[in-house]
C-alpha cells in the first residue's frame, strides 16, 4: 500500500515537473535563428523590391528568410544597401565590405520602407563577398 | 566707369557665394538606422519593452519637415512569445506593417544649428494600426559637421490607436507607453 502511494506520488511529481518545463519552454522559447533557418526564397534585389513595392504587406516575403545578391551601393556601420533597393542589417559586426563589390546575403525580410523606397532585411549573414 | 563694373562684379560674386553657401547648408538629412524604443512595463511584472534599430528618418532642412518610418516587424522584444503576441494580437503587423510619423518643428531655425544642444518643439501625426494621433513633444537637437542628432520621447496609449489589451494581461501592461527615439541624420 505504502509502495503504491509512493509510485503515484512519484508519477504526479514527474508530471508536474514535465508540465512546468513545457510551460516554461512555451513562455520563454528562444528567438528564431535566421542564420540557421532554411531559405524560403532566393531572388534578385529587383524582383524582391518590385514585389514589396506593389504589396507592402506581402505575406510571401515578410518575416521570411530571403537570399539575394547585388552590388553594394552604401555602407553605414552595420548596414549596407544593395543595388540602391535593399537595405541589409547584419547580425553583429562585419568586416571586408567594399563599395561596388558584389555581395550575396541571407536574412529576414522585415518589410518595405516607402520613405527611402527600399526593402529592409535584418539579422543577415554574408553568403559570398568578393 | 571701371570702378562701377568692378563693384558690380564684386557684389555679384558675394551674392553668388552667399547663395551657394545657403543651398549647401540646406538639404536632406537621412538616417537609415535610427533607434526607437518603447516601454509599457508595470512594476513587479516582466518588462514589456521593445526596440527597433533600423528606423528611417528624413529631415528636410529647407522646409523643416521631418518624416520617420518604422517597420513593425523590426521591433525586437527580449521575450520571443511577447514579440509574437505583439505582432499577431495587438498591433496586427500582418495587416499594418509600419508606423509612420510626419511632422515639423514649430519654432526652430535649422540654419542656426550647431554643436550646442538645443531644445525644440516638434509636432506631427503618428500613424499606426490604421489610426492617427497628433503628437507634440520637446526634442533635443544638435549638429556636428554633416550630422544632425535628434533625441526625444513622448507618451501614447494603446487606446489612441484602437489597440485592445485583453483583461487577462491588463495589469501586466502599463496604460501609458513611453516611446523614445534617437536619430542621427547624415547629410545627403
Amino acid at each position: 500500500m505504502n509502495g503504491k502511494k509512493k509510485t503515484i506520488g512519484s508519477v504526479l511529481l514527474l508530471a508536474v515537473i514535465l508540465l512546468s518545463v513545457a510551460v516554461y519552454n512555451y513562455l520563454y522559447k528562444g528567438h528564431r535563428n535566421i542564420a540557421e533557418e532554411e531559405i524560403a526564397h532566393e531572388l534578385s534585389t529587383k524582383k524582391l523590391s518590385d514585389a514589396l513595392r506593389i504589396d507592402n504587406a506581402s505575406v510571401s516575403y515578410i518575416d521570411k528568410v530571403i537570399q539575394t545578391n547585388g552590388k553594394i551601393t552604401a555602407i553605414e556601420r552595420n548596414t549596407i544597401v544593395i543595388d540602391n533597393s535593399v537595405q541589409v542589417s547584419f547580425q553583429g559586426n562585419v568586416q571586408g565590405l567594399t563599395m561596388e563589390n558584389t555581395i550575396s546575403i541571407k536574412g529576414r525580410c522585415v518589410g518595405y520602407d516607402d520613405l527611402l523606397e527600399v526593402v529592409k532585411i535584418d539579422q543577415a549573414i554574408i553568403i559570398k563577398n568578393n | 566707369m571701371k570702378n562701377t563694373i568692378y563693384r558690380v562684379v564684386v557684389i555679384s560674386l558675394i551674392l553668388i557665394t552667399i547663395t551657394l553657401q545657403n543651398s549647401n547648408a540646406q538639404g536632406k538629412y537621412i538616417d537609415r538606422s535610427g533607434k526607437i524604443q518603447f516601454e509599457a512595463s508595470e512594476a513587479l511584472f516582466e518588462e514589456v519593452k521593445a526596440s527597433n534599430e533600423s528606423v528611417t528618418s528624413v529631415l528636410d532642412t529647407k522646409t523643416g519637415q521631418i518624416a520617420a518610418l518604422a517597420l513593425i516587424k523590426g521591433f525586437h522584444f527580449k521575450n520571443s512569445l511577447m514579440e509574437e503576441h505583439f505582432n499577431e494580437n495587438y498591433i496586427e503587423s500582418g495587416m499594418y506593417p509600419k508606423a509612420t510619423f510626419k511632422g515639423q518643428f514649430s519654432d526652430l531655425d535649422l540654419a542656426l544649428l550647431d554643436e550646442n544642444t538645443k531644445k525644440a518643439a516638434m509636432e506631427g501625426t503618428l500613424k499606426l494600426h490604421g489610426k492617427e494621433k497628433e503628437v507634440r513633444t520637446q526634442i533635443s537637437i544638435q549638429k556636428v559637421g554633416d550630422i544632425i542628432s535628434m533625441t526625444g520621447e513622448f507618451v501614447v496609449t494603446p487606446g489612441d490607436f484602437d489597440i485592445h489589451i485583453p483583461k487577462i494581461v491588463q495589469n501586466k501592461i502599463a496604460k501609458e507607453v513611453l516611446v523614445k527615439f534617437d536619430f542621427k541624420l547624415i547629410k545627403k
